[in-house]
């Protein structure tokens, strides 16, 4: 009997029949699809190291060499990242000068702490490598001296003190049977700390984030998103760059919000329409350094007085400062380069601002849009013959500047580690530094509203931006009709 | 000791060395780039003369300001004064003149509190002067008003840095019309809604904040992360819809013919300046909003809906504000006061909605929010309106009805600033010598007698209480559209807000009746009362056809007593054939295999079955949704349309079918001996079935229907489903041609969902009867199988075996 096909055939079409015009028809929803869940990375358990790791270790570099018996390319892959080199793989172009240029943090000076060649007794605490010393870099070609521990230990089992060696009393069996994939705690107990302190560089990177409240990191807060989960990582390579030190960056090198979230995740058309103008972070980075206070203002020229001390005002080490808290930021229009960085050796802005980096970026090219910064001055020392800034050996040993507190001695103790002559006269002058905002996101609800920019008391100058006026009533600039 | 000197030199020296760099420094950074505006005096009006009455500028004269004249120096005054929409409130207290203060609703920091200070104080002439106090032109010292030189020029006229003469801003419409909140940051807190007329009656607060960063102790405020009205949050001014009707960029929308959306001519920028009418406009959703566009893509029933609801039913979905219910003129409280009962506070006690009518309101209380009364406005689309009932004595005066004043009312409750002898004797129901607010209730004839002879005293004779219901249009406090309504099943469910009542007053006076002040309420509903709270009962609407909500009770009860009796019927028969089947043998005849339903029959049977079941349970989702708490309103009717849309294509397909096949008359009765062969079929299911009898009619191809079956798929095919497809397809009509829905008077939808409701039972009560009747085979499922395979063995007659 044929019949059983039949009956089949006529089920099938009627379930058809049924089905097809209820899933084709079926409303759509009017809200963009947007599930930044589905674009999470799934990072794979970690495996239990404590039965794996035996014995006992003497130096870091045991450790290390225990790592790599089992991860043979661990080593070589984070030698190629910046990480390790503290320098930029390619070059850079840089307006005035010919050749692409090479920034790191083994030789670019900032407004901080200036550099950190001939200091690296203190500066190396964060460099993920061991075998510093007072006199000599490290082997940058022994995998070796690679710590492991800093960015895969427990930091509440592991730390490291000066020169980047385990700090003393550490127990590195303990530390190496608990590794694990990075979390937050990891990058934190360096990148909260740049500049000197708790929140000194970024505004937006602090000790905060330890255990953000959601108010304070939609992300991390009430997520508890890891820092990987944005900088995702293979290879050891982390992905996202920070300007500073790379003044051209690909939009694919950079860790993006789209990475997770649509193009237009708004309900509402008018916000979506913003996004062709204005960066997420500029609405959902309203304010930063709500817990921690930031640094935004540091004067060298001040240093070396015996004043009452206080870390907040003043240092006989750095000089005084300004810190804010709850940070308005200013916003620039940003193409995600930079239009100036500074150079060793370049002439400063004596008696005006030399800027270390500038944002690239204006409201004629139609890939820059407007971005959160937040602004470093600072008052740093220059060489009132050569015309360049100078980077003075501080925490180096025996006369750097935070031991003898004498700008002469520290300025020429550092010309055979920058290689900058000094002539014997110095002077400081104003320097400024862009710092993106771009954690600390805040939860929608706390993101910022139309008022806050548009209308009589908004917190932009429309007209430093470019605009005739408001564009909630002039237009915005792809608005053919003005 | 000279080098403890010289180290403090150097330190001071230091520090402000320091300062310099730190202020110098961090002055640069906040500049660059991201500084904030500083506030600019008007970027155009010119310097002007400020006149006094005599046309002297006040400078010299000392004289308060004369606005006509001063701003008459350039603008047509007489004009503006004679075409102003205020002009009507220059009757109230506190409003007089209004229209001639120029600076009232032009000036940056206009100051309307001064303005009716110097009004309620006697001091008229400087009322248009004070509104300038704070603007640096004025200043009130123990001498009296006095001009402030600097601010003037040598020719009397104002200097440029105080000429801050613009557009009104909302912050000038503040002055006068309810909570207008402009700051974002600063929490927004109503701290006497009393002072805010047009809040007080309606809830609105026009703010650009969230409602969560308010300062209000709102219940469940953390969710409600949405400014207090959209459109001050967008940056549109109240002026921006209430702009000058001759202003060059105002819309005319009544005047103009079908073919345009805009007529461009308007009177030229300068003769506007001179002569801007002030009548304002009140430019409605439509002016800007295109809703057709913004709900096409989801709202079901788009037309339907947009010829029925205004948009703020559904974009006002819940007022956050306390707004008045009830106004008592009639009882005077210890402080002085006369009572108010704000609705959307939590009730002390839960005993009744609306503020505890003992104590005055103040930021302390919980609000709840409450939602408004739904009324039909001017356009006949159900909106939202809050209602306000005043409590007011009133007495005879040269044969009008007039109300008694306040201050007179209070005379009457304490004549010396304390409550008379006879009203602590009759209201102090504790006995403590004292009256406090919650004894001070009108709630017996005595009472009320007492308070009208004490009136009567004083010289109002036949002095008797009067309550009015007023409703108030709600327009503002908008929200933003993810906090609209999107739920169908708020008004389309049994508990709709469509026909809600609203509580009016916790309990009215004794003896007294409550009428609608305003004639707008006549006819729209009625008063009632649930023991003493008064509610007002919107009246149904015979045109409003509510799915969900609207049901008619005896139909349902006559489908659902049809459907639940035939189900007990079949499973009375069914268990008594079980019964019986022991006592009889079945009947056993010849059979003989036969095809009796084609492929396409079956395939016309089976979808048609799976197509019934669909619209059955899916409609009685949609009839009755508040019983399927989970499923969307919206996606139930959605398949219920799909469905019904394939029933309709199955249905014409096959009449095609059977027509062309002449397959159609196996459905019709035959007419010869109709009623004697259905009485025979119908024994056979009273009695015969019972003992095994043989089926009275034999099958074939061409006549595989009994008697019964074809009358009752008759009945089917050319009545109930042709009914149910038309009226479920008029149900469906309305929403793209909202005319459908009163082909037949207003009440049409009503009528044709009740008819669908009633074929639906019908057609269920069917499905029950005839999977019964399919179980009456050889084999309780031989004749399914026979609609699955289209064979069955079919009884044949002894001598048609031997043919």
């Amino acid at each position: 009997m044929d019949k059983k096909p039949t009956w089949l055939l006529g089920l099938v079409g009627i379930l058809l029949v049924v089905i097809v015009p209820i899933w084709v028809l079926w409303p759509k929803p009017n809200k963009p699809q947007d599930n930044p869940w589905d674009n999470l990375p799934e990072h794979a358990p970690h495996v239990d190291h404590s039965a794996i790791i035996q014995g006992t270790f003497e130096t870091g570099q045991d450790v290390t060499k225990t790592c790599l018996s089992c991860h043979p390319n661990a080593a070589s892959d984070f030698m190629h990242t910046s990480h390790w080199t503290w320098d930029s793989a390619e070059g850079f172009k840089v307006p005035g000068h010919d050749e692409p240029v090479h920034f790191g943090k083994l030789h670019s000076f900032n407004n901080f702490c200036i550099g950190t060649e001939g200091n690296q007794r203190v500066c190396m605490k964060c460099h993920t490598g061991y075998g510093w010393t007072e006199e000599a870099p490290t082997d940058f070609s022994n995998p070796n001296n690679v710590d492991c521990l800093v960015c895969h230990a427990d930091p509440a089992k592991y730390g490291r003190g000066p020169y980047g060696d385990p700090a003393k009393g550490v127990d590195l069996a303990a530390a190496a049977k608990g590794v694990r994939n990075p979390t937050r705690a990891n990058c934190l107990t360096c990148h909260a700390y740049g500049g000197g302190g708790d929140n000194v560089k970024h505004g937006d990177i602090s000790s905060a984030l330890y255990h953000p409240d959601p108010d304070l990191d939609v992300h991390m807060g009430k997520y508890d998103l890891q820092c990987t989960d944005c900088h995702r990582t293979e290879h050891h390579q982390v992905k996202g760059k920070l300007i500073n030190l790379n003044p051209q960056v690909e939009p694919e090198e950079q860790a993006q919000c789209t990475d997770c979230h649509s193009n237009a995740p708004h309900e509402d058309e008018r916000l979506n329409a913003h996004v062709q103008s204005v960066a997420c972070q500029a609405c959902h980075v309203p304010e930063v350094a709500e817990k921690i206070p930031t640094k935004i203002y540091w004067n060298w020229g001040s240093a070396g007085q015996d004043l009452p001390q206080n870390h907040f005002h003043y240092l006989k080490i750095k000089g005084d400062f300004v810190y804010v808290k709850n940070l308005k930021p200013v916003y620039l229009w940003f193409n995600g380069n930079e239009s100036e960085r500074y150079v060793e050796g370049d002439p400063a802005n004596i008696g005006g601002i030399t800027y270390i980096n500038k944002p690239a970026g204006s409201i004629d090219d139609p890939k820059a849009k407007i971005f959160p910064f937040k602004i470093h001055d600072a008052m740093q020392p220059y060489d009132k013959q050569y015309g360049y800034l100078l980077a003075p050996l501080t925490a180096g040993l025996p006369n750097g500047f935070w031991t003898k507190f004498d700008w002469d001695l520290a300025f020429r103790e550092a010309e055979e580690h920058t290689g900058l002559k000094y002539s014997g006269e110095y002077g400081f002058t104003e320097s400024y530094m862009y710092w993106p905002l771009t954690h600390m996101v805040k939860p929608k609800e706390k993101a910022l509203q139309c008022a806050d920019c548009h209308g009589p008391n908004g917190r932009l100058d429309w007209k430093a931006l470019g605009y005739p006026g408001d564009p909630m009533e002039w237009g915005g600039r792809f608005d053919n009709n003005h | 000791m000279q080098r403890k000197f010289i180290s403090l030199l150097l330190f001071t020296a230091l520090i402000a060395v320091m300062a310099l760099g730190v202020s110098v420094g961090v002055r640069q950074a906040l500049a660059e780039g991201g500084s904030t505006p500083q506030a600019t005096p008007s970027p155009m009006h010119p310097a002007y003369a400020l006149l006094d009455a005599n046309g002297t500028p006040v400078v010299e004269s000392g004289q308060p300001a004369d606005l006509v004249k001063t701003c008459g120096q350039c603008h047509d005054t007489n004009f503006i004064v004679s075409h102003a929409t205020h002009k009507k409130a220059e009757d109230i207290p506190g409003f007089q003149g209004m229209t001639a203060s120029c600076s009232l609703c032009h000036s940056t920091n206009p100051n309307g509190e001064a303005r009716k200070d110097a009004l309620f104080s006697g001091d008229t002439a400087w009322a248009d002067s004070a509104v300038l106090l704070g603007s640096g032109l004025i200043s009130k010292t123990a001498d009296g008003w006095q001009w402030n030189a600097n601010a003037f020029d040598a020719d009397g006229k104002v200097k440029a840095d105080f000429v801050d003469i613009h557009e009104p801003t909302n912050v000038n419409c503040a002055q006068c019309h309810g909570a207008v909140h402009t700051d974002l940051h600063t929490p927004f807190v109503l701290e006497d809604p009393s002072a805010n007329w047009v809040t007080m009656t309606t809830g609105q607060v026009v703010s650009p904040q969230r409602i969560s960063e308010s300062g209000m102790n709102i219940e469940g405020k953390e969710n409600l992360a949405y400014a207090w009205d959209v459109h001050a949050e967008r940056g549109v001014q109240c002026v921006d819809c209430h702009s000058s009707s001759s202003s060059p960029s105002a819309r005319r929308y009544d005047e103009m013919p079908d073919y345009l959306t805009y007529d461009p001519r308007h009177p030229d920028v300068g003769n506007f300046l001179k002569q801007p009418s002030h009548e304002l406009t009140s430019d409605k959703c439509e002016s800007c909003h295109d809703p057709v566009a913004a709900h096409k893509d989801w709202l079901p029933y788009l037309n339907l809906h947009m010829s029925k609801v205004a948009c703020e039913t559904c974009h006002i979905p819940q007022m956050y504000a306390p707004a008045a219910a009830t106004i008592d003129k009639t009882v005077v409280f210890p402080n002085g006061d006369t009572p108010t009962v704000y609705r959307g506070v939590a009730a002390a006690d839960d005993a009744v909605e609306g503020a505890d009518a003992h104590e005055p309101f103040t930021v302390s209380h919980k609000i709840v929010g409450f939602q408004p009364v739904l009324l039909k406005n001017d356009d006949g689309k159900l909106a939202p309106y809050n209602l306000v009932t005043t409590f007011r004595w009133v007495y005879e005066k040269d044969g009008k009805t007039v109300a008694v004043n306040t201050d007179d009312v209070k005379k009457a409750w304490m004549p010396d600033g304390k409550y008379a002898a006879d009203i602590v004797k009759a209201f102090d129901t504790n006995g403590d010598g004292t009256l406090t607010a919650d004894e001070l209730a009108l709630d017996t004839q005595e009472k009320v007698d007492l308070i009208a002879r004490r009136l009567a005293d004083l010289g109002f004779a036949n002095a008797h209480i009067v309550g009015k219901v007023e409703p108030y249009a709600i327009h503002h406090s908008v929200a933003q559209s993810d906090y609209a309504v999107q739920d169908c099943r708020v008004c389309h469910s049994e508990d709709s807000r469509v026909g809600k009542a609203m509580m009016l007053a916790p309990a009215a006076p004794a003896g007294t009746e409550v009428g609608f002040g305003s004639d707008s309420l006549q006819g729209s509903g009625r008063v009632v009362k649930d023991g003493q709270t008064l509610y007002f009962q919107p009246e149904k609407d015979a045109s409003l056809y509510v799915a969900g909500r609207d049901a008619i009770g005896w139909i349902d009860i006559i489908g659902v007593l049809a459907f639940l009796g035939t189900l007990l019927g079949v499973l009375g028969h069914g268990a008594l054939r079980a019964y019986n089947a022991k006592k009889y043998s079945p009947h056993h005849g010849h059979t003989k295999p036969e095809y009796l339903y084609t492929a396409a029959e079956r395939f016309w049977h089976w979808l048609q079955m799976a197509a019934i079941l669909i619209l059955l349970v899916v409609g009685l989702i949609i009839h009755e949704p508040q019983w399927f708490g989970g499923l969307s309103f919206r996606g139930m009717v959605f398949v219920h349309t799909v469905v019904g849309w394939i029933l309709v294509g199955n249905f014409l397909l096959a009449l095609y079918y059977f027509l062309a096949t002449d397959y159609l008359k196996q459905f019709v009765p035959k007419p010869q001996g109709f009623f004697s062969r259905a009485l025979l079929q119908a024994k056979f299911y009273a009695q015969g079935i019972f003992r095994g009898e043989p089926h009275p009619f034999k099958k074939s191809f061409w006549d595989k229907l009994n008697p019964m079956q074809r009358m009752a798929y008759f009945g089917l095919l050319f009545g109930m489903l042709p009914i149910q497809m038309v009226t479920g397809v008029w149900l469906w009509a309305a929403r793209i041609w909202p005319a459908a829905a009163s082909l037949f008077g207003a009440a049409t939808m009503t009528w044709v969902a009740a008819i669908h409701t009633l074929d639906a039972w019908l057609i269920a009560t069917f499905v029950v009867a005839h999977v019964y009747l399919t179980t009456t085979g050889a084999t309780p499922f031989e004749y399914i199988e026979a609609m699955i395979t289209g064979w069955e063995n079919v009884e044949v007659d002894e001598g048609e075996l031997e043919a």
